[in-house]
């Protein structure tokens, strides 16, 4: 795994390797946890609480990337950390400038962690390392390289009790330090600096222990920090002396509390003993345990800003939640959901073979009309014989009544087997039927593994908003509803992307500028609402603004512009059906392209990213009031709920929730105008459609199976046909025949094939035939789609006529 | 994926290729025998809808969905109803798994690399980038086949409209 990496870039020794996973899905939860923290700050800036959560937070990260010997980023949250001690002390206060700063390095953490996830080398961040340190020194803080312990040291003048004076007073105690040092990564032989720190420090302290070890000092391959743990009665102030030679970019000195004298033996920044006594017991793993996470203040000065950290330290320790969880490879849960989808076929056809057995089994006809039969013969044999024992004088009868005997008893003992056969076929149904029920809470079990909450993505949400909204200059409320809501985990991965694409247009198209707003008559801040709702198998996830809505005559006008239709054509198409205009590739309607979005790139991606999810996605907009996309997902990709159906060109399915209902039509009860065909059920009119109106299909027939014009030939004067709806739309499909119901293990084609549109996938039948899952949304465009072409082409040929 | 003038290097250095042979009218061609995974008699294709005429459908391989392409069809031909020597076989085309029917499957050959022979550029340049060489094994010629540049989803658009060469001349 090492031999990916990039060594002169910091990056992880080969031994913690194996902890890189680990380190990158924690920092990731934790970075995540801090933005949320930071957000709270953001509005209530003295939060002491808050603050010491992110302290926390970033400490935490710290120590774990200075375990994985991930220098840049070690460097920068300690700049951070710095800067969040500052902050909890009260000595600086959190203003904007400084948020955006610290978001910044959030940004720069994330993406170092998805650079480790994706086996990248990292960069460093000298621009946010120098800007951090920049407001460190306007701050007339000492220089970053000083420890946290120094620079309250010196700098917190108001403070009453000096910590200083402390230290001073305590001189003659000896008490156990540590010191890290961070080498310049441009040095040569660090190894030969840390012999020579170890000798200066030596003369002021007594050295306890040493990471990495004396002796493996020459052999690491790249020797990067240098920890040293002392007892010593010096200052810090002296060793720093000592130990800052050139070529040592960072040192830290922790103070570390042993037993009682830790009470007035170290500052503020004294390593909380509970953390500590790992540290000594543990060797193997010095910098991961011995950082604080919080300092714990002594008790003897309540007075002091930081005392109040106490309370709150406990708090947010106690508030961490145990739920014993275990982390898995998303690869194993596929693997492990593809053989549970596998199983699902195989139950489909026992079910199937099951089925046709049925046939000659269950029904006893043919298994007692064999008896009926064999007892005949029987009785017909019986008197025949009782006649012919009289005559005495047939013996040739004789022997053919007795073969004939014999085989009715062969026939009757076969009938018993056939009868054992039947028992036994009733068993199999059982043990199918158990089986089913096993297959489907397997399935079910798999998929409820994979199943998380939504709210951590919109969550994400909250900054994004705050960013765009800040850029825009436009006040915006994310309202999040149903945050519990439970997705397939690789969508929630997947739908991020998509929903920052649909939030941006929100709050940059959507949602008017505050002076717009106030004419129209609504409240100054535009609300942006994210929600996700269960319905049936799917999960809806609505994003609702309260803006402009989507202007229908700027869209007109852009179609013009771009070609995409006549205008004769727009003028028979209703403003729902302009405003799917927005789906078209390049299109955007923004007067200015700003950075945001505008650049007509996104919608279309939008709509496929959510189709590569199995998914649809619908715009409803009224003018003037708002928009609302609705994104709306199965709950699992893998199996889909759906009507099977044969039409002329083979087996179709198409998911039970687009089935409205299934009606039964006379061919005279077909409306039909202008070469459209529509039905009427119960005082509506629906268009009526053939497959043959949504998809073009070569004309070349490959002989397979089922030869498609014999099922044709049985035409009636009445058909089947499938009420398919989605939410603002229904369109009758005309079918030969339905198959019922069965669910579906959903098949991508894109796999090996190409992506079709109109099909959602495709899937495998019990008996080992592939039928086609229709993507209602997409086939009722489609439909119109081609219809429209059609009309259009037959004008053309009435214009040319006339 | 490899070029197909990298092939003939290959076999060059190895001295002698497997290819499997199938038929289609009355030519021979072969698929270099790695490339291929299987040969399979289907008995159900299903139809899709918005393809290329080439193109029958996709099939059941044990699970997985395969499209599955008349060769025939893609070389410009009638198709012919399916009998008894019909066999489709499966190849892989980078991360894909594709059919293609053939009329029926001969056999493996052995080709010494000093066999083949380049295809004219005459034949090449015209889009037929596929054609790997010519080989002639017993009196018979054999078109080599380049599953990659046959099957490739941007290319396979061009191979029915790209004229096969006249074979009889050579």
């Amino acid at each position: 795994m090492s031999d990916e990496f990039d060594f002169s870039s910091g990056m992880p020794s080969d031994e913690m390797a194996q902890y890189l996973q680990m380190f990158v899905d924690e920092t990731s939860e934790q970075l995540d946890a801090l933005v949320d923290v930071l957000l709270v700050l953001e509005t209530n800036p003295s939060s002491h609480s808050d603050l010491n959560e992110s302290f926390r937070l970033i400490h935490s990260i710290k120590g774990a990337a200075a375990m994985m010997g991930l220098d840049s980023i070690t460097l920068l949250t300690h700049h951070l950390e710095n800067y969040f001690e500052r902050l909890r002390s009260g000595i600086q206060h959190l203003d904007r400038p400084m948020m955006q700063l610290i978001l910044k390095c959030v940004d720069f953490l994330r993406e170092s962690t998805e650079k480790l996830r994706d086996g990248e080398p990292l960069r460093s961040s000298p621009d946010l390392l120098d800007e951090l340190m920049n407001r460190e020194n306007s701050q007339e803080v000492p220089a970053a390289a000083e420890n946290t312990l120094d620079i309250q040291g010196s700098t917190e003048i108001a403070k009453p009790s000096e910590p200083i004076a402390v230290a001073e007073s305590l001189s003659e105690q000896l008490v156990e330090k540590r010191l890290i040092i961070y080498f310049d990564r441009n040095i040569e032989l660090p190894e030969l600096k840390a012999e020579l720190i170890l000798t200066r420090v030596r003369e002021l302290a007594e050295i306890t222990r040493l990471s990495p070890a004396m002796q493996d000092l020459a052999s690491v391959v790249e020797l990067r920090t240098l920890q040293i743990w002392v007892r010593t009665i010096r200052s810090d102030a002296e060793l720093r002396a000592v130990a800052e030679v050139v070529g040592v970019e960072l040192l830290e000195i922790d103070a570390i509390d042993s037993e009682s004298s830790g009470l007035h033996a170290t500052e503020v920044h004294a390593t909380d003993a509970v953390d500590v006594a790992p540290t000594l017991v543990a060797p193997v793993l010095p910098s991961e345990v011995s950082m604080p996470p919080v300092a714990v203040p002594p008790e003897t000065r309540p007075t002091e800003p930081v005392a109040s950290v106490e309370a709150p330290t406990h708090t947010t320790e106690g508030q961490i939640k145990v739920v014993e969880t275990v982390r898995v490879d998303i690869q194993r849960l596929d693997k492990l959901m593809n053989l549970a989808g596998e199983l699902v076929v195989n139950r489909a056809r026992f079910v199937q073979i099951a089925h046709q057995m049925s046939e000659t089994f269950k029904k006893s006809g043919l298994l007692g009309s064999l008896r009926d039969l064999s007892d005949q013969l029987q009785e017909s044999l019986l008197e025949d014989s009782k006649t012919a024992a009289i005559t005495h004088d047939q013996v040739v009868k004789q022997e053919r009544r007795l073969e004939l005997q014999m085989g009715i008893n062969t026939l009757q003992e076969q009938l018993q087997v056939l009868e054992l056969g039947r028992r036994s076929f009733l068993q199999l149904n059982e043990a199918i039927d158990q089986f089913s029920r096993v297959s489907d809470g397997l399935q079910r079990g798999v998929l409820d593994t994979r199943m998380v909450p939504v709210g951590p993505l919109f969550n994400r949400f909250k900054r994004t908003v705050r960013d765009i909204s800040g850029e825009l200059n436009k006040s915006v409320n994310l309202v999040i509803h149903g945050e519990k809501t439970e997705l397939d985990k690789r969508m929630i991965d997947e739908l991020g992307d998509p929903l920052v694409h649909l939030v941006r247009n929100a709050i940059d198209h959507g949602l008017e500028s505050e002076v717009v707003r106030k004419s129209r008559g609504k409240p100054e801040a535009g609300t942006l609402t994210l929600e996700a709702v269960h319905s049936g198998n799917n999960v809806l996830i609505y994003i609702r603004d309260d803006g402009g809505g989507i202007n229908v005559d700027k869209i007109k006008k852009r179609v013009l512009e771009r070609g995409i239709a006549t205008p004769s054509e727009l003028e028979n198409m209703t403003d729902h059906e302009i405003s799917q205009f927005i789906w078209s590739p390049g299109f955007s309607t923004a007067e200015v392209v700003s950075d945001i979005s505008g650049r007509g790139v996104g919608m279309d991606i939008v709509k496929t990213r959510i189709r590569e999810l199995s998914g649809t996605i619908e715009v409803h907009s009224v003018f003037g009031q708002g928009t609302t996309f609705v994104i709306r997902l199965p709950l699992t990709l893998a199996i889909i709920r759906s009507l099977l159906f044969q039409l002329n060109e083979g087996m179709f399915a198409a998911p039970i929730e687009n089935v409205r209902e299934i009606v039964s039509v006379k061919n005279r009860d077909i409306i039909s105008v202008h070469g459209r065909n529509s039905i009427e059920v119960r005082g509506e009119f629906i268009p009526l459609i053939d497959i043959e109106d949504v998809f073009d299909w070569h004309k070349t027939r490959y002989a397979y199976g089922v030869n498609p014009s014999d099922v044709a030939a049985n035409e009636t004067d009445h058909s089947s046909v499938i009420i398919l709806s989605t939410i603002n739309k229904k369109m009758g499909l005309s079918v030969s025949a339905l198959r019922g119901c069965e669910n579906l293990v959903v098949k991508s084609l894109d796999e090996n094939f190409t992506h079709i549109q109109g099909l959602a996938g495709a899937s495998i039948l019990g008996d080992g035939s592939v039928c086609l899952l229709l993507d209602i949304v997409s086939c009722i465009d489609l439909a119109h789609e081609r219809l429209r072409d059609r009309h259009r082409v037959n004008r053309k040929r009435i214009e040319s006529v006339s | 994926m490899n070029k197909p003038s990298n092939i003939v290097q290959d076999n060059l250095s190895r001295k002698i290729a497997q290819f499997v042979a199938f038929r289609i009218e009355n030519q021979s061609y072969a698929f270099r025998i790695e490339q291929i995974q299987e040969i399979v008699i289907l008995d159900q294709v299903t139809k899709t809808p918005q393809v290329p005429d080439h193109v029958e459908g996709v099939a059941n391989l044990r699970g997985s969905i395969i499209p599955i392409i008349n060769l025939r069809k893609l070389f410009g031909l009638e198709i012919k109803p399916v009998d008894e020597d019909t066999r489709t076989i499966v190849v892989n085309v980078g991360s894909r798994t594709i059919g293609c029917t053939v009329d029926t499957v001969s056999q493996v050959v052995r080709i010494a690399a000093d066999d083949i022979h380049p295809a004219p550029e005459t034949v090449t340049g015209h889009g037929a980038s596929y054609i790997a060489g010519f080989a002639r094994v017993k009196e018979q010629l054999i078109v080599l086949l380049e599953v990659d540049e046959l099957l490739d989803p941007q290319k396979l658009a061009h191979v029915g409209q790209a004229t096969l060469p006249d074979l009889s001349k050579t």
